[in-house]
């Protein structure tokens, strides 16, 4: 099937691959309808001055000058960039090291089981998660001014502390693992041939330099998918910072998503929203394009 | 061997400090499922002294009439996006045709797409498809939205199959089709289950959409539905929590059931391990 | 195990068939029960229906039923469904801004008073129904104008700032005090504050008592206690402004087109002593408040003081129903008035306090009412709901305080019951008047201020250019300016 096929013309090379053609049409036209044409239509808002009523103006790219002289929008950018830089490192090693420590396990049986409860942790409601957060930032009733006294810092304002609110919104995802993540990198940790971790062991190759040499170059493919994933996930994601902090103080904890969502229910000013998805959608089209070309790796 | 007992004990160890860590707030719901409103008040982490096991009863009532929505249009969604994107990711993973690699990056360029942006004009658009107020107004845009992910991942693992495994079976002039169900879909269990469980769990957990375009108490689903635990301007979070719990009860159990069906260990094919 | 995969797929499939067919493709336009049946205004007896949309309140729904079960009895032609589509006030933001985009919204919801109205639904351009033809009508259950159910000063508040045209009819007052813990009290011998310093000097030697517990819980997550301080201090320090901005509608309250006359010439600069002053005060006051009070809610606030980690907090006449059943403070405990505001403290101070208060659960009608035509009937249920009888009926159940007069106050609510004059919200701190953004950037910067990020000089010019900015918006989008006097000559 590869390699040393003679180019074919084009309606030939289509007429060959129905099948293929055929096997994504559904999925073609249900995208078309459900996502494709409200996306069109919402960033087309980027150019009109729309206040989510039946009339709106156009003005070209007003809404895009506006954007990019708007100092909140650049502040919101660094807050979201502090959030990737750490949601996509740790966010990534720590299922990375999860999956590990599972396959060190010697019970199959202890395997499945951790590995059911870390997946079933998924159920859990967001907002039972920020609800407790919230309730241990809180200064005078809540728990981490106790936690951290015992490490000899002092007293915080936590979320309502304007050097310190963006940290504890981010701790928040504490521990970090993400159960799909860790299916996923699981999943790429059990395709390494079992031949080549015998023949490792056999030449008396320590944990560590295992790890290394085979296990990272072997996973790295998913280590990307999860990496790309997890930045997705920063960039877009609003809720914690909206019901925590309603990106206080002042707009400490402001990131593009929850700008956005401002904009629009808060402000009525949708097209400006609009804009900064769009701006959004560019800046993710590109961390993505560059991450694939950057990360080389065996199965794409 | 006695070192690979100590490590498989360590790892033992570390791996239930995570796991308690990560189901904390489980822990949390199931305490506060129980308070009455003042305990709530007082304190998070407070053990009740005053046990309210009515407010189970007052969950459970409320929780019930809309289970059947959230079970119905969780597996319809399951159903679709299992079909729909095994189907294209087997195409764009298999086959070389024109415009495969635009094809593919413009779905995954959906992902990048924030949610809350499209939420008005999706709801435009429905509204003069007359989908209002039907199981297909939830389902259809769930089914789309999960299949990109789906596809992400699929494709992914398609690619990865190695090719001898398909010689077999083109030699013995099978039809595409076949190949897909026989050969693909039963290697690529693990991976299906998970795409099983996130959709699953995407589609019941749903609040703003269902909310937005159902309107018709008998249609909605439960996270939706269970509104009005509110008997002040705060919300009154002991039943809330109740009903959380009874909601997530269906969720476990699909979970339990897929990672058996699915992911219990690669027995069939000719795969490594 | 391929044979369980087959008989998985089947059910699923039986399943998702057997759905298509319950739920159908769903009714032909969303909300079929409301279409009208074409009622002209006015006559009775033709079948009518029409749905109420809100959010999820304490007891909005038990009272609605109600008032609606009522109504049926002397109108049973009229077909009313009360929905509560959403859990908080701003997921029903988002509900009511889908309807309206696709044209599926309710005939009437339940809405914030003021300016939300406004803002909400005529400024995207929805025409909402103007209900002061209205008040002249002779409401039929009470034999008089409309008009007089209520206070004129309640009715003027409920006007639009920007367009002076009643938009919405609120049904409940919200009373604002301050609860404290009266045990604290007595064991630190404090008296109850009556002026200002008094209260300060309360919350210092609460302080100074270094016995665990916060002076003060407040919050500052929301612009809810800021809009209240603003207000209740500006009735007292800044009063002496309104002859000077009040010119066009000379109503005791602040138009937008008043207040953006005022700043656009200099009458209203954030340097002036009185309007510095009050920031200055409000960054005295949270000086006692719980620290991370800035991203705390009224709740967390309140469950503070609940707990008895702080002696004071703010207090609203909705708590009075918990507090006296399912969250009982466990302590003794009372209320007292926001304390006056003394010559000392600032010397432009009247010292002449009005109430700190709040109007609520406002009807408004909606286009898709105007479009049936049914206008008129939804005016009627609304007169039979601010009736006094129906008023009364409602306090009973819910212990509210009814905006329609002639109501006896709930004897339960005592300890919130209105002392003052009533306010009129001029304040010329929170920009209210300029709309969401500028108010979301003042309470932002005085987050910043409050914690001491920044100065108060650097404050007051961030304030100011964003209020002069946010004026020059509206001025370009309004066509306003100097020379056609803001809109008022052409």
């Amino acid at each position: 099937m590869r390699g040393t096929e003679p180019r074919l013309p084009l309606w030939r090379s289509v007429y060959r691959a129905k099948h293929a053609y055929a096997f994504l049409l559904p999925l073609i036209a249900l995208l078309a309808i459900f996502s494709y044409y409200p996306i069109v239509m919402a960033l087309k808002m980027s150019f009109y001055q729309w206040k989510g009523g039946n009339e709106a103006i156009f003005n070209g790219l007003d809404n895009f000058r506006e954007l990019f002289s708007d100092p909140t929008f650049y502040r919101s950018l660094g807050n979201v960039f502090r959030f990737i830089l750490f949601d996509c490192t740790v966010g990534v090693l720590m299922p990375l090291l999860v999956a590990e420590l599972l396959f060190h396990l010697r019970s199959a049986r202890l395997q499945y089981a951790f590995r059911t409860m870390f997946v079933a942790t998924i159920t859990v409601p967001s907002v039972v998660v920020i609800l407790i957060w919230v309730f241990l930032y809180n200064p005078v009733v809540g728990g981490m001014n106790a936690v951290v006294s015992v490490l000899g810092i002092g007293p915080q304002l936590w979320l309502g502390g304007t050097s310190t609110a963006l940290g504890s919104v981010i701790l928040s995802g504490f521990p970090f693992i993400n159960p799909i993540y860790l299916l996923i990198i699981f999943a790429g940790l059990q395709a390494i041939p079992g031949s080549l971790i015998e023949a490792s062991v056999l030449e008396g190759c320590g944990r560590w330099r295992r790890f290394l040499s085979i296990d990272l170059p072997l996973v790295s493919g998913q280590l990307k998918l999860v990496f790309i994933l997890s930045v997705l996930h920063a960039m877009q994601s609003f809720y914690k910072p909206l019901i925590m902090t309603g990106g206080g103080p002042g707009d400490a904890t402001l990131v593009p998503g929850l700008y956005m969502f401002q904009s629009g229910f808060s402000r009525n000013d949708f097209g400006y929203a609009s804009t900064i998805g769009f701006v959004m959608l560019i800046a993710m089209l590109a961390i993505t394009f560059a991450t694939n070309k950057l990360v080389r790796s065996e199965n794409d | 061997m006695r070192n690979q007992r100590a490590v498989s004990a360590v790892a033992a160890v570390l791996l239930s400090l995570f796991v308690f860590f990560s189901f904390f707030p489980v822990l949390i719901m199931l305490l506060t499922s129980v308070k009455s409103r003042l305990e709530i008040s007082l304190g998070i982490f407070r053990l009740p002294t005053d046990i309210r096991w009515d407010n189970y009863g007052r969950a459970f009532r409320k929780v019930i009439p809309y289970t059947g929505n959230s079970l119905l249009i969780a597996v319809a969604v399951v159903v679709g996006v299992l079909i729909v994107s095994s189907l294209a990711a087997y195409s764009l993973a298999r086959y070389r045709f024109p415009g495969r690699e635009p094809i593919y990056y413009s779905i995954i360029a959906l992902m990048m797409v924030p949610t809350v942006l499209v939420l008005i004009p999706m709801f435009k658009m429905v509204a003069a498809l007359h989908l209002l107020n039907s199981y297909w107004v939830v389902i259809l845009p769930q089914v789309a939205g999960g299949c990109v992910m789906a596809v992400f991942l699929l494709r992914s693992f398609f690619a990865g199959l190695p090719e001898e495994l398909f010689e077999s079976f083109r030699i013995d002039g099978a039809r595409e089709g076949t190949v897909l169900r026989s050969l693909v879909l039963p290697l690529s269990k693990p991976i299906l289950g998970t795409v099983a469980v996130l959709n699953f769990n995407t589609s019941w957990n749903d609040y703003i959409w269902p909310m937005v375009t159902i309107n018709k108490e008998s249609l909605k689903p439960i996270v939706t539905g269970i509104m009005s635990f509110t008997n002040d301007y705060s919300s009154d979070y002991g039943p809330m929590m109740a009903a959380y719990v009874l909601a997530s009860l269906p969720l476990m159990l699909v979970i339990g059931f897929s990672m058996r069906y699915f992911v219990d260990g690669l027995t069939s094919g000719a795969v490594k391990a | 195990m391929r044979a369980v995969s087959v008989k998985w797929v089947s059910v699923s499939a039986a399943v998702v068939l057997g759905a298509s067919l319950l739920g159908g493709c769903g009714s032909s336009s969303g909300n079929n029960e409301s279409a009208s049946n074409g009622a002209d205004a006015g006559s009775g007896g033709k079948p009518v229906s029409f749905k109420i949309a809100s959010w999820a309140g304490p007891g909005k729904k038990d009272g609605m039923d109600m008032v609606i079960n009522e109504y049926k009895k002397i109108k049973p032609n009229v077909d009313i469904s009360f929905e509560e589509v959403a859990q908080t006030n701003s997921d029903f933001d988002v509900w009511m801004a889908a309807q309206l985009a696709g044209n599926q919204e309710p005939e009437a919801v339940m809405d914030f008073s003021y300016d939300e109205p406004y803002n909400k639904y005529i400024d995207k351009g929805y025409k909402v129904l103007e209900m002061d033809p209205y008040l002249d009508k002779v409401s039929p259950y009470t034999n008089k104008p409309w008009k007089e159910s209520f206070r004129d000063v309640d009715l003027n508040l409920m006007r639009s700032t920007q367009n002076g045209k009643l938009n919405n009819i609120a049904t409940s007052m919200v009373t604002l005090k301050i609860a404290y813990n009266k045990d604290i009290y007595d064991k630190l011998g404090l008296q109850v504050p009556k002026t200002y310093p008094e209260l300060i000097a309360n919350l210092q030697k609460i302080r100074d008592a270094k016995i665990g517990v916060e002076p003060f819980a407040g919050f500052l997550k929301v612009t809810s206690a800021w809009d209240w301080f603003a207000r209740f201090t500006a009735q007292q320090t800044e009063e002496q402004f309104v002859p000077q901005i009040d010119t066009f509608l000379r109503n005791d309250k602040y138009g937008q087109d008043e207040y953006v006359k005022a700043v656009d010439t200099g009458v209203i600069d954030v340097h002036k002593p009185e309007i510095k002053g009050l920031y200055e005060l409000f960054k005295d006051f949270t000086g006692y408040w719980a620290p991370g009070s800035i991203a705390m809610t009224s709740a967390e606030a309140r469950d503070m003081w609940l707990q008895g980690k702080a002696a004071h907090t703010f207090t609203i006449n909705i708590d009075a129903k918990p507090f006296a059943g399912d969250t009982k403070p466990p302590f003794n405990w009372d209320t007292f008035e926001f304390p006056v505001i003394t010559k000392d403290v600032a010397p432009t101070s009247n010292e002449n306090p009005a109430e700190f208060g709040d109007l609520a659960d406002a009807f408004v009608v909606m286009p898709s009412a105007i479009d049936e035509k049914i206008q008129d009937e939804i005016m009627d249920f609304i007169m039979f709901y601010t009736s006094p009888e129906i008023a009364t009926k409602l306090a009973d159940m819910n212990w509210i305080i009814p905006t329609a007069v002639g109501v006896e106050p709930n004897a339960n609510l005592q300890r919130y019951l209105p002392k003052y004059r009533p306010q009129n919200q001029i304040d010329l701190n929170s920009q209210a008047p300029l709309g969401t953004a500028a108010r979301q950037y003042v309470l932002q910067q005085l987050q910043r201020y409050v914690l001491g990020d920044v100065g108060i000089d650097d404050f007051l010019d961030s304030v100011d250019k964003n209020m002069k900015d946010e004026t020059a918006k509206i001025m370009k989008e309004k066509g306003w300016t100097k020379e056609n006097d803001y809109g008022h000559k052409s």
